[in-house]
């Protein structure tokens, strides 16, 4: 129970403790975070004997129950198996990141960011609630946005992480949307709860909005067509965060999405139709544009790509065998890709460059990088014994199973799946392999500044950064050669997802059949792919070139530039040459809303007009308060004018607590005084006050000025006829003190009733000092400092 | 600004100033104050030490930077919210405990929630303050 918590917020904490920590032990924090990482693992696989014997682990508590919002987390087997990839991977990428990330400028907040983001992305996992996956959902695109711009210098890293982010974010938004009215159509925000009520939510109006909605979310996370262009983008990022974020883990969340609520809101053909169809073209897609590509990085995150459409087709296919195939492609998926990202960002790091023409021979400098790059491009080509092995087979045998998944002919789903297979396969063999092979040309692919330190260097960096991707390229190839190891934890996986249990064993032989054949004459088209393209790739690339000129990228790129030049527009209307017009229209927008409203709907009056009598020292203070306010208009000199603003001030203050309102007194009090340090402060750098404005413009500013005192006073006129005694005040007088133990109203509304308010209205507050302070200090030219 | 009238009625002033805040805050939940005009107290008591010496010497007399302050402010406010869902409440509800302490009277979350608040006033105004008398 306890340690599922410890699980989502241990991360959070060690995130919270990074900075500090790495610079107090720069060498060791990493490893550190990674023996956390790691300990998550095995915690939650020690679990797994109480999850499998079908005793999943639930904790609830209620959080805003009124709205469906609890604090809901629940551990069944299928939410086992990716918490123990997330933190098993996780452990391998910061281990690796300890030797990758040395002497970056930005290592603290990486870590930062990057232990966040496995808390957030475990809480995807587990959560049991729409609203709380939906939270820990949107942390994620935002620690997704701070890695991919974690070298917020380079243009190209802000833009990618920029259009990452602005297109999650937007599908996310959507997806809320879907999940308020999924909550209400069902009565629940349980996950767990909604599959009871899935014929109630078929039969739902909203059934359509819900299903388009939920799709909007999951196709953007998961770099679906016509969404999956940000994910290219996003290999601006440092190879590890590729390699966890953008492979492994996160993208993978629309996935997982749709795979919990296939039970839920499946059974219907816009469900799996869509699914299937929008889950194929990714597939298609992404493999041919991996092909085509000869950066090694662009080439493995086009093949994500389509491994997500892959995924998503098979949900879309919704059958007991394809989420069986499905469970194994994507923990293979987790174990290879995730192997390759790590592989190139060692060859990047140790020679220089990505680029697959120029990479060539390294068997001979860095043959444990090649053990690596070769145990999971074999498992990528879906080479037996390898788990890919596996996964390949099951899903072939998924496409060409009779009648065909639906109603699609067994040929042609057997031949797309056939095409993108031999494309992907191809891809794993080129980055894993093909930059070990042949004569190495030492003066070129060797980077100069690691080459001048001879072997050594290579070596011991080297260890550090294969060491990780080695454990999971061998994993990859255990779990293959023992599938039974897993079989029975992969197979209720499984039926956790698809909703019901499923029976069947994994087994890496099943006889000669059409599917093995299928997958042995995909091996062989993968080699002949591996020989042609040095020969086509140039070709493709322009290809996809040319179709990018139309492509959706355009179009977000023609949305952006169209906002931007929207709010160039507003800044031009409305930020004018001076700050008074910019002020002038602030204060003349809510007399003319109020005194609209109260013009178009004027209400009843209630009450009659009483009118106190007036005492002499009440006279007195309105005096007061006019002179100092005739004498801030008609002053010489600046001190003056704030003299007499400082003077009006307290003798409103002074009116507030004639009244009966000490708290606002005081606070005013305060408030002025503060003023006028600050008008001292910046006193001597104003320029000397002239007439700045000529006769028409203070004619204006009085109407204005006008305008605004004299709707406030009707306001506050009527208000007193019009609605009577509020009820919901009395309520807080009378609760006060027996609920809340306060005897001053106005504080416990602050810090009990209306606490989430006054949450809110600091978080603003604080908000409103990070802007100013960044708009005063980190000016364009000017020396940021630390 | 050099005015020894202005310095010495600082030294004996902030010490006031100061200590008012806090009793503002302290009390705040049964008589006039609050943890935001003891923030904003608190805050005028630094400002004017900075007008009468430097900024530089109340920067170092606050010892926090105010951003510091302004995180650590949202952070105990947030946290005094969670006490109330270890307990098996929502998100922000009260939870008060049984001993009373001299002085300050009953210990509870709302308490620590207006603690936070004052936090976070002192450090936006001295943001801010710091930051204008800073500019060149």
């Amino acid at each position: 129970m306890t340690f599922l918590l410890i699980v989502i917020f241990s991360p959070f904490l060690a995130a919270a403790l990074a900075p500090w920590a790495m610079r107090r032990w720069p060498a060791w924090a990493p490893h550190g975070f990674a023996a956390l990482a790691a300990a998550l693992a095995v915690g939650l696989l020690l679990m797994l004997p109480r999850v499998l014997g079908g005793d999943p682990i639930v904790i609830d508590r209620a959080w805003l129950a009124q709205f469906h919002i609890r604090f809901s987390i629940r551990l069944d087997a299928f939410a086992l198996l990716m918490s123990a990839l997330v933190s098993g991977i996780g452990a391998v990428v910061l281990h690796y990141s300890a030797t990758y990330m040395a002497g970056h400028r930005s290592r603290d907040r990486f870590y930062l960011y990057l232990l966040s983001f496995m808390g957030a992305m475990l809480g995807i996992i587990l959560a049991d609630n729409l609203f709380l996956l939906f939270i820990f959902w949107e942390l994620t695109s935002v620690t997704s946005f701070l890695l991919i711009g974690i070298d917020h210098e380079r243009e190209a890293a802000r833009e990618a992480a920029l259009r990452a982010l602005l297109l999650t974010g937007a599908g996310s938004l959507a997806m809320l949307g879907g999940f308020v009215l999924l909550a209400e159509a069902a009565g629940t925000g349980s996950i767990g709860g909604l599959a009871g009520a899935a014929k109630l939510l078929r039969e739902s109006p909203h059934y359509e909005e819900i299903v388009v909605l939920v799709f909007l979310g999951a196709f953007t996370k998961s770099a679906q067509f016509p969404f999956h262009f940000w994910l290219p983008g996003a290999m601006e990022a440092p190879s590890p965060i590729s390699a966890y974020l953008h492979s492994a883990t996160m993208v993978k969340a629309g996935v997982y999405l749709l795979a919990r609520l296939s039970p839920v809101l499946g059974g219907t053909a816009l469900w799996h139709d869509t699914l299937l169809a929008t889950g194929m073209i990714t597939m298609v897609l992404g493999a041919t544009m991996g092909f085509a590509q000869r950066d090694m990085k662009k080439m493995l995150a086009y093949t994500t790509v389509s491994v997500l459409g892959l995924l998503v087709a098979l949900i879309g296919v919704g059958t007991s065998a394809a989420f069986k195939a499905l469970i194994v492609f994507w923990t293979a998926h987790a174990f290879y890709k995730a192997t390759l990202f790590l592989l190139t960002g060692a060859i990047d790091h140790e020679f220089g460059t990505r680029d697959l023409f120029k990479l060539k021979g390294l068997r001979r400098q860095a043959p444990l990088l090649m053990a690596v790059g070769g145990l999971a491009a074999l498992s990528m080509w879906g080479f037996p014994p390898f788990l890919g092995f596996l996964g390949k087979e099951l899903f072939y045998e998924v496409m060409l199973h009779e009648p065909g998944p639906r109603g699609l002919a067994p040929v042609v789903a057997g031949g797309i799946a056939f095409a993108a297979m031999a494309l992907m396969g191809a891809a794993g063999l080129l980055a894993g392999f093909r930059p070990f092979l042949g004569k190495s040309d030492a003066s070129d692919a060797t980077h100069s500044a690691a080459g001048e330190d001879g072997a050594g260097h290579h070596d011991s960096h080297i260890l550090g950064l294969g060491l990780g991707p080695l454990l999971l390229a061998a994993g990859g190839l255990a779990l293959g050669v023992f599938p039974g190891a897993i079989s029975t934890f992969l197979v209720t996986s499984a039926g956790d997802a698809y909703g019901a249990p499923i029976s069947g064993y994994l087994s890496l032989w099943h006889g000669v059949t059409p599917t093995l054949m299928l997958s042995g004459a995909t091996l062989l088209a993968a080699l002949g792919l591996v020989w042609l393209w040095p020969r086509t790739q140039g070709a493709l690339a322009r290809g996809f070139e040319a179709m990018g000129l139309v492509g959706p990228l355009r179009l977000y790129d023609a949305m952006w530039s169209s906002l931007k030049s929207l709010t160039d527009l507003q800044t031009k209307v409305l930020a004018r040459v001076f700050l008074r017009h910019e002020v002038m229209i602030a204060i003349a927008t809510l007399p003319i809303m109020i005194g609209l409203t109260m013009w178009i709907s004027p209400g009843e009056a209630v009450g009659e007009i009483r009118i106190s009598p007036v005492g002499l020292h009440e006279i007195v203070l309105a005096v007061l308060v006019l002179l100092s306010a005739l004498v801030a208009i008609h002053a010489r000199s600046l001190p003056g004018a704030i003299a007499g603003l400082g003077g009006a001030g307290y003798g409103v203050a002074l009116v507030f607590a004639r009244f009966g309102g000490p708290d606002l007194a005081m606070t005013q009090f305060a408030v002025e005084t503060l003023t006028v340090i600050l008008f001292v402060l910046v006193i001597y750098r104003l320029p000397k006050p002239e007439r700045y404005t000529r006769l028409p413009d203070r004619i204006t500013s009085a109407l204005v000025a006008g305008l605004f005192g004299g709707v406030i006073a009707m306001l506050t006129f009527f208000s007193s006829l019009s609605a009577g005694e509020s009820r919901i005040s009395g309520e807080f007088v009378a609760r006060s003190l027996p609920e809340a133990k306060g005897r001053n109203i106005v504080n416990v509304i602050l810090v009990d009733f209306r606490a989430l308010d006054t949450l809110g209205e600091i978080t603003v507050l604080a908000t409103a000092a990070l802007g100013i302070y960044t708009l005063m200090k980190l000016r364009p030219g000017k020396d940021t400092g630390p | 600004m050099n005015s020894p009238l202005l310095s010495a009625s600082t030294v004996l002033l902030m010490p006031l100033l100061l200590v008012y805040s806090i009793y503002l805050l302290i009390s705040g939940h049964n008589s006039p104050g609050g943890g935001f005009v003891g923030g904003m107290i608190a805050a005028a008591a630094f400002a004017l030490y900075a007008v009468a010496y430097s900024v530089e010497r109340a920067q170092h007399a606050l010892r926090i930077p105010p951003r510091g302050l302004i995180a650590a402010g949202l952070l105990i406010a947030l946290s005094s919210g969670c006490v109330g869902l270890f307990q098996g409440s929502q998100f922000l509800t009260g939870i008060w405990g049984d001993m009373a302490v001299p002085a300050i009277g009953k210990l509870g979350t709302p308490l620590m929630f207006d603690v936070g608040v004052y936090t976070v006033v002192l450090g936006v105004t001295l943001q801010i303050v710091f930051a204008l008398a800073e500019e060149e």
